[in-house]
């Protein structure tokens, strides 16, 4: 009897520190493109990547005539003179990342199961800066964005395919992480990420088509319009869209490349495996 | 006499205060729905357009419902006030900000805001 | 005599003035150290919200200039305008408190599709 009592509080308590969702990254997955399946039974999976685009054909029409002449090429420019200007050490970009810039944009995010963190591609070109004693770039956009957009540009049509191992629990905590960041309300204005990218999808907030979370990421960074137009140019990091929507909601942002953020593109472009590359990407 | 006369002035007076007092309350109803319609369209406090449709409103957005016939979906107009102040407390999952639970509106404009959705 | 008199009540209102300015002083001093408290609270459970008192934010104005909340009420405590401290103050103490509770509420957040 007393044995009895014992195993029912010992499977109490494993039942109360087991997550809410006990589900694996391919789970996640197979879910999602299940829901968005059933919403838009029309929509091809793979044209998710053209975000909100794939959703009305009003939309579509604008951005395709937006991109016949793309207002980033001069800026991608920029991003290839900056991978072949070599650091004052002498080193050069390859030191970090190795020789083929095609094959850089698709091995991030990472799990670095030695230091135990999510690594990102601008997480790392800064740390490659500063490695090499170079002062690094800014964080969200400038420099940073046009290198970043380049490499993507380089890796287009690759497949993506964000591992997270499952043997390694601190891997898993931080995909988890970042699932529980996506999916959790915050600020005033108590909105998550899902709110919107998932099951408002496809409706309109005034005049923005709200976006599915699957495919968000194979086109970063992007050239907004809106950010064209609060000054500047309209290139920004996948942190920088971050920051913007926390703050949105008004809920304060986090650091760029610190872990709340790396954490959540961890999962966030975990969302997009199977979709191809198709960077940089023209958005409202 | 004469004080009598005196006081059924002052009476009179009273009277006519009291009617006119009527009158301003009306524009007053008035006054308080033009205030809750311009708290409802500030894009910094109601900004209720982006997710609402509302007569008189443009580049709405559809993610709620359209904001009419008011009257027939809240009889009770307490419980639309409710629901402003935090629609989270009958649908946890809900878009709709808690305006009032988290200080986004101020009393006085939820009061507003009650008085011009109901009048939609 | 009547001059003594009136000499006397100058001195006994200045007194009552700068002792009730001193209390609305520590009165705001303790809301501000409760307000910070709580902010930290909020930020240690990752519940944060944008203008509490975050030093890029532009949510009140405070002479010339747009501030956060908190940030806003030690501007119009350095005026001595200590109602409007108060409030602002006030104001940042109770979203790092709903940021906090948010923040504990969502713990668990997760797909529910």
């Amino acid at each position: 009897m007393k044995k009895n009592i014992f195993a029912i509080l010992a499977s109490g308590s494993l039942l109360s520190i087991t997550p809410a969702f006990a589900t694996t990254q391919a789970e996640d997955i197979a879910a999602l493109k299940a829901y968005f399946a059933e919403r838009w039974p029309n929509v091809k999976d793979g044209d998710m990547s053209n975000g909100a685009y794939s959703l009305s054909e009003d939309k579509r029409i604008n951005w395709e005539s937006m991109r016949d002449f793309p207002p980033y090429e001069d800026h991608l420019a920029i991003g290839e003179e900056i991978w072949n200007t070599s650091f004052k050490n002498g080193n050069t970009w390859a030191s970090c990342f190795g020789d083929d810039p095609s094959k850089i944009r698709n091995r991030f995010p990472h799990w670095n199961a030695r230091d135990k963190k999510v690594e990102t591609l601008e997480g790392n070109i800064i740390q490659c800066q500063k490695a090499n004693g170079e002062e690094p770039f800014k964080a969200k956009k400038g420099k940073i964005a046009y290198f970043s957009a380049w490499l993507a540009s380089q890796a287009n049509g690759q497949t993506i395919n964000v591992v997270v191992p499952q043997d390694d629990p601190d891997a898993v905590a931080a995909y988890e992480a970042g699932r529980q960041f996506f999916y959790a309300k915050r600020g005033q204005l108590n909105l998550s990420c899902a709110d919107c990218h998932v099951y408002q999808s496809g409706y309109y907030a005034r005049g923005n088509l709200l976006s599915p979370v699957r495919g968000h990421t194979t086109h970063f960074p992007v050239w907004r319009g809106k950010w064209a137009r609060s000054g500047g140019d309209g290139f920004g990091t996948l942190h920088r869209r971050y920051g913007g929507c926390n703050s949105q909601v008004r809920a304060k942002s986090f650091k760029a490349h610190g872990k709340e953020y790396s954490n959540l593109e961890y999962f966030h472009a975990s969302m997009s495996n199977g979709m191809t590359i198709n960077a940089p990407d023209y958005r409202e | 006499m004469k004080f009598q006369s005196k006081s059924s002035v002052v009476a009179l007076a009273v009277i006519a205060a009291i009617s006119t007092v009527n009158v301003p309350l009306a524009s007053a109803d008035e006054a308080l729905i033009a205030k809750g319609k311009e708290v409802s369209f500030d894009r910094k406090k109601g900004n209720c357009l982006t997710c609402h449709q509302i007569p008189g409103g443009t580049l709405t957005g559809n993610i709620g419902p359209p904001l009419i016939a008011m009257k027939a979906r809240y009889p009770d107009k307490a419980q639309l006030r409710a629901d402003i102040w935090d629609m989270t407390k009958r649908s946890p999952d809900t878009m709709m900000p808690p305006f009032g639970k988290y200080g986004v509106l101020t009393e006085s404009e939820i009061d507003a805001v009650t008085e011009y959705i109901h009048s939609l | 005599m009547k001059q003594l008199l009136s000499t006397v009540l100058v001195a006994l209102l200045a007194v009552g003035m700068i002792s009730s300015a001193l209390a609305d002083e520590a009165a705001y001093k303790k809301l501000h150290a409760e307000a910070v408290v709580a902010n930290d609270k909020a930020k240690e459970a990752g519940g944060e919200w944008r203008d509490a008192r975050d030093k890029k934010s532009k949510f009140i104005e405070c002479g010339d200039k747009k501030m956060s909340i908190l940030h806003a009420a030690e501007c119009y405590a350095a005026k001595g305008d200590y109602k409007n401290a108060m409030k602002y103050a006030e104001m940042a103490k109770s979203q790092g408190e709903l940021g906090y509770q948010q923040a504990i509420q969502q713990k668990n957040a997760g797909p529910r599709h």
